[in-house]
């Protein structure tokens, strides 16, 4: 069959179909509308997304599958994009994300999430965009994903390499992997962290039980060092903040044959969060354990807040 | 793969090395477009009230520009209402109560 007669194949199949317990979007769609519930039961059916469809809306149901994105050719002989997801994603049982999706919206789900990390594969798109928040039970979220929006688990988040989230990140156990930017930590149980992180906020909340951390490494804070950055004409003038924040003289990044290797860069000078330094840490009612450059006992403290929060608003 | 620039990964929503924000190919063109919530969209709302203008109502917007046009100055106290006629209220963001709602 050749190419042509393909596309034609994908494109003449029903984009959707439904019955009481599943629904399934085909390959290679544009659905320019929700898929929600209509009648009472309906958010019990799974639902199944193709590859490289568009959901122009939200996605509702029990289970929800978002398939990898594949190499599918559309009009003119052009790869399609990956899949888009207008709306958010909620399921009343778990998540699944492939590779190649851009979701505008959130994804909320009372069961567990998994988002699959990127992929680098010829005419495939190997992108994980979430530009809401993510929520659910477990979530695990794979290599070089980016979110923008906070992520929440119930019980515990792992995190991969290379990974953005741009807001908060808050679960009872939480893993975090190699070189990750995120926005700020609340972590209640049990904490595991790689090296060369980052992590835009002031201050982290961290297990009360202080010889449980695994964190073998710093973690960079970017107040209070990268406010005296000696690299400035190399991060500048143009989104400065934001800019550090994924400094690339911090750590660099290489992905090769779907695995990150994340050194040190050549900048020294970045100031970590003093997790060994008992001054800088202060209990929260609750035990847990506020780690901050921030001086916990001073008077003017909008003076120092003003300042960090710069970093925790990402440069805009 | 898209946080992908200068020829290497990066995190974050901007390349670190020359500022170029996060792009993606949507479904509805061709060329990448920048990551919405990353660029927002420029919102440009203003009210120009010049002199002569009538406002029948009233005018509460993100801003609003007082200005004066024209060459002829009239004296104080008589105000010409012959300019442009702005009909009802150009309400945002905001709740007008009139003085029959308050039933007074």
């Amino acid at each position: 069959m050749t190419e042509s007669a393909k596309t034609t194949a994908v494109l003449s199949r029903t984009a959707l179909e439904e019955s009481d317990s599943f629904v399934r979007l085909h390959s290679g769609q544009v659905f320019q509308d929700n898929i929600v519930p209509n009648k009472g039961g309906q958010q019990h059916r799974n639902i199944h997304i193709g590859a490289c469809v568009c959901v122009e809306g939200s996605v509702m149901g029990s289970s929800i599958t978002i398939q990898a994105a594949e190499n599918i050719i559309i009009g003119d002989g052009l790869p399609a994009p990956g899949t888009e997801i207008q709306g958010s994603i909620n399921a009343l049982s778990d998540v699944d994300i492939g590779c190649g999706t851009w979701i505008h919206g959130g994804v909320l789900a009372t069961g567990d999430v998994t988002i699959s990390g990127i992929k680098d594969e010829k005419g495939i798109p190997g992108h994980v965009l979430i530009e809401g928040g993510v929520f659910g039970r477990n979530v695990t979220i794979g290599d070089g994903v980016v979110i923008l929006g906070p992520v929440v688990a119930s019980k515990s988040l792992s995190v991969g390499n290379c990974v953005t989230i741009r807001d908060h990140v808050r679960a009872p156990i939480a893993k975090i992997g190699d070189g990750c930017l995120i926005g700020g930590l609340v972590c209640d149980k049990s904490i595991t962290c790689g090296k060369l992180l980052t992590i835009a906020s002031s201050y982290i909340i961290l297990p009360k039980n202080i010889e449980g951390w695994g964190i073998p490494h710093s973690i960079r804070s970017p107040y209070n060092g990268c406010d005296k950055c000696p690299y400035e004409d190399r991060l500048g003038p143009d989104s400065i903040i934001a800019r550090k924040l994924a400094c690339h003289l911090h750590s660099h990044k290489e992905f090769k044959a779907g695995r990150f290797t994340i050194t040190p860069g050549e900048c020294k000078k970045w100031t970590y969060f003093p997790l060994t330094d008992k001054q800088f840490h202060w209990a929260i009612p609750t035990g847990e354990i506020v780690v901050s450059l921030v001086p916990s006992l001073v008077t003017n403290l909008s003076i120092y807040t003003d300042q960090a929060s710069i970093w925790e608003r990402g440069g805009e | 793969m898209m946080p992908t620039c200068c020829n290497v990964f990066h995190v974050g929503w901007i390349c670190p090395r020359c500022a170029r924000p996060m792009t993606i190919k949507p479904h509805s063109g061709n060329d990448p477009v920048p990551v919405s919530k990353l660029v927002p969209s420029k919102i440009e709302q203003s009210v120009t009230v010049v002199h002569g203008d009538y406002v029948q109502g009233s005018v509460i917007k993100d801003s609003v520009v007082m200005g004066s046009v024209g060459t002829e100055t009239k004296p104080e106290g008589d105000l010409d209402i012959s300019g442009k006629v702005v009909p009802g209220s150009n309400i945002q963001d905001s709740i007008v109560i009139s003085d029959s709602d308050l039933d007074l």
